[in-house]
């Protein structure tokens, strides 16, 4: 071995070598066997190191090239395998730094001995020599220190964009180093390297690669390392960029986040999820029309989400949010605010004198105050930057509870006045602001200056004390009633309402009947944001509208009228309250009007296309029933639960709409059937009785069966009465009976067995 | 505004800068290891002592990073270069054009990257309104960047592994100089040049999350042809004077600790003091540089928490 200092010497000479190379890289060729000699495997580490550096330099360099990379890689190639196997042929391990430089000096140079094998196929050796320096690197894939593996994994990386098919991109056999190095350039004869094999190796250490990702969540290192070395395969090489794609879409790097982090932690989730989102980002943005861009937009949200998540809580840098109170602390909290118990309230709080009784200011509605000197005070004459510097602090020296009383009090006043003080008509309000001006024929156009005349006086008059009778002129504005509506025009005008309802809603079934062929349907509003969508051109938002319009519109209106409210009106109210209640029953008679044609337009509707429309018959009876339902609880005393299960709107429609679509289901129709029975929010003996009715005919035999047999599995609380329809029917013996029985099989065996016992046999199999 | 501090410490470091311009001619290694026992005689053989004697410390290669190559990333480059030990470092900015502030916020100073020195740039803001550009840091800053390399250059155009050896884009339009007639350096001027020669880098530290993002998306775009594995820093520092003071210190901090760990592992692991090192080694020097450097930014982020770190691992 060298001594240091001529080592040292050796290595000033090297240095000088590589600086006079990098000015001038043509002369590599010459440069590369010299420093091979002095580098080699058995050179004292500082040249090895230095050696295997400057090697993955070279074949790393932009400026050399490629034909001159391709025939000195071949000369390397000793030199690299005997660093490598320093272990089997001098019994110790080569220097962490050697191997890395190494292995990314293989990575370089394994396309060009690829492709030098691929035109040379006399020449074995080399080839060889690569697969033995490829297998001492694959060796140390799992096993080698974090900074080798990493190297590795770009190896491998590289390997698997060798060895898969890549773009041919000229064409011209005579030009072939113009072409990307890539399995499509190996014929398919090759002696040495088959191309099956190839790709098979490739395959398999892809697998491997993908694995790094699969195995190792926690080494942020290996991690972000691999799938930075991914990018180029899913760039390049279109036939696997899918399935690295759907393993990265498949991993997660926030699975060390939440919980206590540490440091490192932090440091390896933010690491891994932000390398994860520019991966992703990259491959959106080559290509943005990808197959896979949805998912690769949603998973960059999701992740960019979840990691701001993991972080404010974690509060990483950032300073933390203040916490939202939480259920468990909730309560705590809240005590403090409760108000103290009653009568240290009533103790602590002043009663306000009532107002005076006739006429009142504003001043004097507000004024609280006994101290004539405080109420005397007239507030304007205070400055007003001296009022904005009170005012702040007054607030905040304000007992919240006196406030409160304060308030509380002025409210009350405000509201005996409304309620002793019939407010007088609009007529007289303008009068008596404007002295006698009697200019107050509403055209809005004309009335203009004079309604802003009108505005300007009351404003000037407005402030307390100047006139009790402005106060009294700012009362309610009462329009005189319409005259009602005769029975024959409310039901015009309910028709016109309806056609024009069901006119839209046509046009709008047009509409996603033209657009169908474009856009796939599911992309409407779902949920609450249907009723939102109403305003838009919407289908689904219309049909709310209209079954909304049809069950809720009556809402408690005829219900009441119709019972014990009557005579109660009637005794309290006399005549008044006659007049009221007729009132009353005509609205909710022509409310009902409306309702009832709506819900026959809409039965109608349904029935003409019920394949395509089943739909809206599942969403009005669900309104019928929650209209129902909400009538019901109503009426009932709120506590106890409503147990009549007839519910007067929805069962009577739901069965009309069963008993109006009965005739039409074809045999294959069974499934609408099946989906009607399963989404109409209630069922009754009824509904089934007509379903049973079904299986009269022979050849529909077999979708009342299977609806029966569905509901008897999913609808437990009606699973009685259609087991009692079956056994009907199987009693009966008639068509149903085959169907029957092996649904009775399962649920009754006893019918079965005792109709055996009886005498038939065993016809029907258990 | 900041000036008088950076000056201040401009002072501590004068001896380093001229041995580099020195090397050229010197025509050997050009690495810290020959010029600084000539400047201060055995301290470095005392500081390495498992090392052979007269072993160059070994050093990092940093490129710094920010949006127009002017403040945060050319403070951080002058701190690193004019450390006690001063580190190879270049840099680079993200942005397409580099921006300066003007007289309002909507009137920026614009100029191209690659072909624009600091030094025209100085010029003409001297010539424009010398009053609102010294009171704006803008000319100090100018005159500090001129000291430390020839003009701003863009990320995206670098050619990674690209000697960058002799003239500055020499050949590429021909003209050799800036339009403002200021002659284009040699690569050998800039600060911390001796170890960039390779046109790589060890570690790339950007100074906002924009350009991390764009560094890396640049990474992943180029497709990685050179093999080479580099670890990508971002260190999240606000544009203004002040900060990128504060940034610079921390990021050479963050730089010792990473050049600290890489020394170590190749004292440690050196294949014929490999089994004793390994030996005599703690568990954190077991442990290679760059399994550590999660390690490293994490304990780093804790001294400074208020400048949030990001980092991934990525290949030239």
């Amino acid at each position: 071995m060298a001594s240091p200092q001529t080592t040292q010497s050796v290595l000033a000479q090297l240095e000088q070598a590589r600086q006079i190379v990098l000015k001038t890289p043509h002369v590599y060729h010459q440069i590369v066997p010299g420093v091979l000699g002095v580098v080699g495997p058995a050179s004292h580490l500082d040249l090895r190191r230095w050696g295997a550096a400057f090697l993955a330099e070279t074949f790393a360099s932009p400026v050399l090239p490629t034909e001159q990379k391709q025939s000195m890689s071949l000369l390397v190639l000793d030199t690299l395998k005997g660093w490598l196997s320093r272990q089997e042929e001098r019994g110790e391990e080569e220097d962490g730094q050697v191997v890395k430089s190494v292995v990314q000096c293989a990575a370089s140079i394994y396309p060009y001995v690829f492709r030098h094998t691929v035109h040379h196929v006399q020449d074995e050796t080399s080839w060889a020599k690569m697969a033995g320096i490829k297998s001492a690197i694959l060796r140390r894939m799992d096993s080698a220190g974090a900074g080798v593996r990493i190297c590795c994994v770009k190896f491998v990386a590289r390997v698997v964009q060798t060895q898969t098919p890549g773009v041919i991109a000229v064409s011209d056999p005579r030009r072939p180093e113009q072409n990307e190095i890539s399995l499509a350039l190996v014929p398919r004869e090759h002696p040495v390297m088959p191309p099956s094999n190839l790709e098979a190796e490739a395959s398999g250490l892809l697998d491997r690669l993908l694995g790094v990702l699969q195995e190792n969540l926690t080494d942020a290192l290996l991690v972000t390392a691999t799938l930075n070395a991914l990018a180029t395969l899913v760039q390049k090489r279109a036939s696997v960029s899918n399935k690295i794609l759907t393993t990265i879409l498949n991993f997660n790097p926030l699975k060390l986040a939440g919980g206590r982090m540490t440091g490192r932690d932090r440091v390896a989730v933010r690491s891994m999820a932000r390398t994860t989102i520019s991966f992703l980002l990259s491959v959106l943005k080559r290509n943005p029309q990808h197959q896979l861009a949805g998912r690769l937009q949603q998973r960059t949200e999701q992740l960019r989400y979840s990691l701001n998540e993991a972080f404010t809580e974690g509060r990483d840098g950032k300073r933390k949010e203040p916490d939202e109170p939480t259920d468990g602390l909730d309560d705590a909290k809240r005590r403090r605010v409760e108000p103290p118990p009653v009568q240290s309230q009533q103790q602590a709080q002043p009663t306000y004198p009532p107002l005076s009784p006739g006429p009142v200011t504003v001043a004097q509605l507000f004024t609280l105050s006994r101290d004539p000197s405080a109420s005397s005070i007239h507030a304007a004459i205070i400055p007003e930057h001296f009022v904005a510097q009170l005012i702040p602090p007054l607030l905040q020296s304000i007992d919240p509870q006196k406030f409160e009383a304060a308030l509380n009090a002025v409210r009350a006043r405000f509201l005996d006045l409304a309620r002793n003080q019939p407010p007088p008509s609009a007529l007289d309000a303008a009068r008596t602001a404007t002295g006698q001006d009697d200019d107050d024929d509403y055209d809005p156009s004309a009335a203009f200056p004079g309604q802003a005349q009108v505005l300007d006086r009351l404003d000037r008059l407005a402030p307390e004390g100047s006139g009790d009778d402005v106060e009294d002129a700012v009362g309610l504005l009462d329009l005189p009633p319409p005259p009602p509506l005769s029975e024959a025009e409310t039901r015009e005008y309910c028709e016109v309402a309806e056609m024009r309802l069901f006119g839209t809603l046509k046009e709008l079934d047009d509409q996603r009947a033209k657009a169908s062929g474009k856009k796939a349907s599911s992309e409407g509003e779902k949920g609450f944001n249907r009723l939102l969508a109403i305003g838009g051109q919407d289908r689904e938002g219309w049909v709310s509208l209209i079954t909304r319009l049809a069950t809720r519109s009556p809402f408690m209106l005829g219900e009441e009228s119709e019972e014990d409210s009557t005579a109660r009106l009637k005794s309290e109210n006399g005549g008044g309250g006659e007049d009221a209640l007729a009132l009353k029953k005509r609205a909710s008679k022509s409310d009902r009007y409306l309702a009832d044609r709506i819900r026959a337009a809409l039965k109608d509707y349904i029935t003409t296309d019920f394949r395509r429309r089943i739909d809206v018959g599942i969403a009005w009876l669900s309104e019928e029933w929650y209209a129902d339902r909400l009538a019901l609880q109503s009426q009932k005393a709120p506590t106890t639960r409503p147990t009549n299960n007839y519910l007067p709107n929805y069962t009577p429609h739901s069965l009309a709409l069963l008993t109006a679509l009965l005739p039409y289901l074809d045999t294959k129709d069974g499934r609408f059937l099946i989906r009607l029975l399963s989404e109409i929010p209630a069922l009754s003996a009824e509904h089934i009785a007509l379903v049973t009715k079904l299986a009269e005919d022979p050849e529909r035999v077999g979708i009342a069966v299977q609806a029966l047999m569905y509901l008897v599995m999913v609808r437990p609380p009606i699973r009685n009465v259609c087991l009692d329809a079956l056994e009907g029917l199987w009693r009966q013996g008639g068509d149903a009976k085959v169907g029957a029985g092996k649904v009775l099989a399962r649920w009754r065996p006893e019918v079965l067995k005792e109709g055996t016992g009886d005498a038939e046999g065993g016809k029907v199999e258990g | 505004m900041a000036d008088p501090r950076r000056r201040a410490q401009a002072q501590a470091p004068p001896p380093p800068p001229p041995p580099p311009e020195a090397i050229p001619d010197a025509t050997t290694a050009g690495l810290e290891g020959t010029t600084i026992p000539t400047t201060s005689t055995p301290p470095p053989n005392t500081s390495t002592p498992a090392g052979p004697p007269t072993a160059p410390p070994f050093k990092l290669t940093f490129c710094t990073v920010c949006a127009s190559n002017n403040n945060r990333s050319m403070e951080a480059h002058l701190r690193l270069t004019t450390a006690p030990t001063p580190y190879p470092t270049i840099s680079f900015g993200t942005g397409s054009l580099v921006r300066l502030p003007g007289p309002s916020i909507t009137q920026p100073n614009v100029y191209t990257f690659n072909n624009t020195s600091y030094a025209s740039m100085y010029h003409e803001l001297l010539t424009k309104d010398q009053r609102l550009y010294r009171a704006n840091g803008i000319l100090p800053m100018l005159e500090r960047n001129k000291g430390v390399k020839w003009g701003p250059e863009r990320w995206q155009d670098w050619q990674v592994g690209v000697p960058r050896v002799g003239r500055r884009g020499a050949g590429e339009d021909g003209a050799n100089g800036d339009s403002n007639g200021i002659p284009e350096a040699e690569y050998s001027d800039d600060k911390g040049y001796s170890g960039t020669e390779g046109g790589t880098a060890d570690v790339v530290i950007t100074c906002e999350e924009r350009c991390w993002d764009a560094v890396v998306e640049d990474l992943l775009a180029r497709g990685a042809p050179l093999n080479r594995p580099v670890h990508v820093f971002n260190v999240d520092i606000k544009d203004n004077h002040e900060e990128a003071l504060v940034g610079g210190r921390a990021i050479l901090e963050l730089a010792d600790a990473l050049n600290a760990a890489a020394v170590q592992e190749r004292e440690t692991l050196g294949g014929e003091a490999g089994a004793e090192g390994f030996d005599r080694g703690v568990a954190a020097a077991r442990e290679g540089f760059d399994e550590r450097v999660p390690g490293i930014l994490a304990d780093w982020q804790d001294r400074w928490p208020n400048l949030p770190a990001l980092w991934t691992s990525a290949w030239f």
